[in-house]
C-alpha cells in the first residue's frame, strides 16, 4: 500500500480562527475512509487543501507524492459539498465537459448510470430536483478512474434511499487501487462501507483508526465512539 | 487543454451574447423597413423614434454587455461555486485567463462587426456611400502633407487598439483577483480596488503632465518636425510597449492570486 495523501503540520488560519491546527495525516491506497467531525470541525478546509482551492497556511499536503497543482487534479476526483455545476448547461453537456477534461472519466458508464436513474442527457441541470442534481454530481465523479476520491458531505440533504443509491455508487465503481476519503457526519448510513476512520474536531485530528479495531478496542460501532467521542 | 477551454468558454459567451446581437440585427432591420414607408404623418413619426430609440438601446445594450459578461465570466466561473469545478480540472490559472481572455476580445470584435453591419442595414444604400466618401477624404488629407506609411500607420493603430482593449480586460480581472483577497464582501472589493486604482493613475497621469511642463521640449520639437513621420511612429510604439507592460502586470497579479493566494468560500 503506497502513501496517496500525506500532510505535514498543515495550518489554516482564517484570520485568527484555526480551522487546522498544525495537522499530520497520512492516507495509504485501496482504503475507503471516512472524515468525521461535527460541523465546524475542518473537514471542509482539508479537503479543498487537498483540491488546492484554499491555500494552507503554513505546513504541507502531497498527493501521490505532488502539491496540489495540475499533475495533482489528473488523479483527484472530487465531489463538493455545495451544488457546482454550471446550471444551465444540460446534463449532456456536462458529461462532454468531463470528457474533454478528465482523461481518466469514462463517459460511456456516467451515460449508462444516468440513463439506470431516468435521467436524460437532454435535462436542464437546473431543472432537476435537488436529489437528482446530487446524484449527476455523484455518477461524474464516480465515473473517474482517478486514485483518489474525495466526497465532501456526498449524502447530507438527501433522502435515505437516495442514500443506499450513494454508498452503492461509490462502492461499485471506484478503483480498488484507490481511496476514498468520505467526509460526513452521518455516520450510521456511511459506517458499513468504511475500512478507516478519521476523527477531527476543532481542526486537530483526535484519532485515526481502522474500523475492526474501534470494534476491537472499543467493543463499539463508530458511530457510537463518536457520540462519545464529540458528546456536548 | 486550452483549447478545451476556449471552445467551453466560447459556447457560455454565445449563450448570452448571440441574442443579443441577433436583436440589435434585426432591430436594424425593423428600422429600415420602417423608413421605406416614410411618410409625414403623426402615427409615422412616433413609430420612427421608437424605432430609432430602440435600436439606439439595442446598440448601448450590446457594448454593456459585452463588457459585463466579459467580467462576469470571469469572476462567476472562477470565484463562485463554479469555480470549484475550473479549479479542479487539470489546467493551469494561466490558461484559465488566456482562454477566458481570447473569448472576451474575439466577441468585443464580433460585437463591433454586428454593430457595424447593423448600421450597414439602417443606412443601406444611402448614407453609407457617403459615410466612406468622407472617411477616404480626411484619410487622404491626413496623410497629403507628410510621408507616413499609410499601411505601417494602420497596423500600428490597429495593434494599438488591442493593445488598449487586452489591458483594459486583464485590469478588471486582476481588480476581481485582488478582491478575493477580501474577508468578506469580495466583490465590493474588487470596485473599492479597480477606482482605487482609477483615482491613484489620475493622480499620477496629473503630477506627470505638471512635470512635464518643466522639461526642455526644444529638441524634441525640432525632432518632430524634422521628423513628422518617425515621431508619429515612436508615439504609437511607445503607447503599445506601455499597454503591453501593463497587460503583463495585470495578468501576473491574477495568476499569482488564483495559484498561490486562492482563498475559495
Amino acid at each position: 500500500m503506497s502513501e496517496l495523501l500525506k500532510c505535514q503540520q498543515l495550518t489554516k488560519d482564517y484570520g485568527g480562527v484555526l480551522a487546522l491546527n498544525y495537522i499530520d495525516l497520512t492516507v495509504e491506497s485501496g482504503k475507503i475512509i471516512g472524515l468525521l467531525g461535527p460541523n465546524g470541525s475542518g473537514k471542509t478546509t482539508l479537503i479543498k487543501i487537498i483540491n488546492g482551492l484554499l491555500t494552507p497556511t503554513s505546513g504541507t499536503v502531497l498527493v501521490n507524492g505532488m502539491a496540489p497543482g495540475v499533475e495533482t487534479k489528473k488523479i483527484v476526483a472530487y465531489l463538493p459539498d455545495n451544488s457546482y455545476l454550471n446550471s444551465w448547461m444540460t446534463v449532456g453537456q456536462i458529461v462532454d465537459m468531463f470528457t474533454d477534461f478528465y482523461e481518466d472519466f469514462r463517459p460511456e458508464l456516467a451515460l449508462d448510470m444516468l440513463k439506470r436513474l431516468g435521467i436524460s442527457p437532454e435535462a436542464k441541470l437546473k431543472t432537476l430536483s435537488k436529489g437528482n442534481k446530487e446524484k449527476v454530481c455523484l455518477i461524474l465523479v464516480m465515473s473517474r478512474n482517478a486514485l483518489l476520491y474525495v466526497l465532501d458531505e456526498p449524502i447530507a440533504g438527501v433522502d435515505p434511499a437516495t442514500r443506499d443509491y450513494v454508498i452503492s455508487t461509490i462502492i461499485n465503481n471506484y478503483n480498488p487501487e484507490a481511496s476514498v476519503i468520505i467526509s460526513t457526519h452521518l455516520i450510521s448510513d456511511i459506517e458499513q462501507v468504511l475500512d478507516e476512520v478519521i476523527f477531527i474536531n476543532q481542526g486537530n485530528i483526535v484519532m485515526k483508526k481502522s474500523v475492526d479495531e474501534i470494534r476491537e478496542e472499543h467493543g463499539k460501532s463508530v458511530d457510537e465512539l463518536f457520540r462519545e467521542v464529540f458528546r456536548w | 487543454m486550452v483549447k478545451k477551454l476556449i471552445k467551453h468558454e466560447f459556447t457560455a459567451f454565445t449563450r448570452t451574447m448571440l441574442p443579443m446581437e441577433l436583436i440589435l440585427l434585426g432591430v436594424a432591420l425593423l428600422n429600415r423597413i420602417i423608413h421605406l414607408f416614410e411618410s409625414h404623418d403623426t402615427s409615422y413619426a412616433i413609430i420612427e423614434w421608437s424605432s430609432n430609440a430602440a435600436y439606439c438601446i439595442s446598440l448601448m445594450v450590446c457594448g454593456v454587455m459585452t463588457v459585463a459578461v466579459a467580467i462576469s465570466r470571469f469572476y462567476k466561473n472562477l470565484f463562485t461555486s463554479e469555480g470549484y469545478l475550473s479549479f479542479t480540472l487539470p489546467v493551469t490559472p494561466a490558461q484559465h485567463i488566456f482562454a477566458k481572455l481570447l473569448v472576451a476580445c474575439t466577441y468585443t470584435v464580433i460585437t463591433m462587426v454586428t454593430v457595424f453591419i447593423s448600421i450597414c442595414i439602417i443606412s443601406m444604400g444611402d448614407y453609407l456611400v457617403e459615410l466612406f466618401k468622407a472617411a477616404g477624404y480626411l484619410i487622404e488629407e491626413l496623410f497629403a502633407h507628410n510621408t507616413v506609411h499609410r499601411i505601417f500607420f494602420a497596423i500600428e493603430v490597429l495593434i494599438m487598439c488591442v493593445a488598449v482593449g487586452v489591458s483594459e480586460i486583464l485590469k478588471f480581472y486582476a481588480c476581481i483577483s485582488l478582491g478575493q483577497r477580501a474577508k468578506k464582501n469580495r466583490i465590493l472589493a474588487a470596485f473599492g480596488i479597480y477606482f482605487g486604482y482609477y483615482f491613484v493613475c489620475q493622480i499620477f497621469g496629473t503630477v506627470l503632465l505638471i512635470g512635464m511642463t518643466s522639461f526642455e521640449w526644444e529638441g524634441v520639437v525640432k525632432f518632430a518636425v524634422n521628423n513628422p513621420n518617425g515621431i508619429i511612429h515612436i508615439v504609437l510604439l511607445l503607447i503599445v510597449a506601455f499597454y503591453c507592460a501593463m497587460s503583463a502586470l495585470y495578468f501576473a497579479v491574477s495568476r499569482y492570486i488564483m495559484q498561490k493566494r486562492l482563498n475559495l468560500e
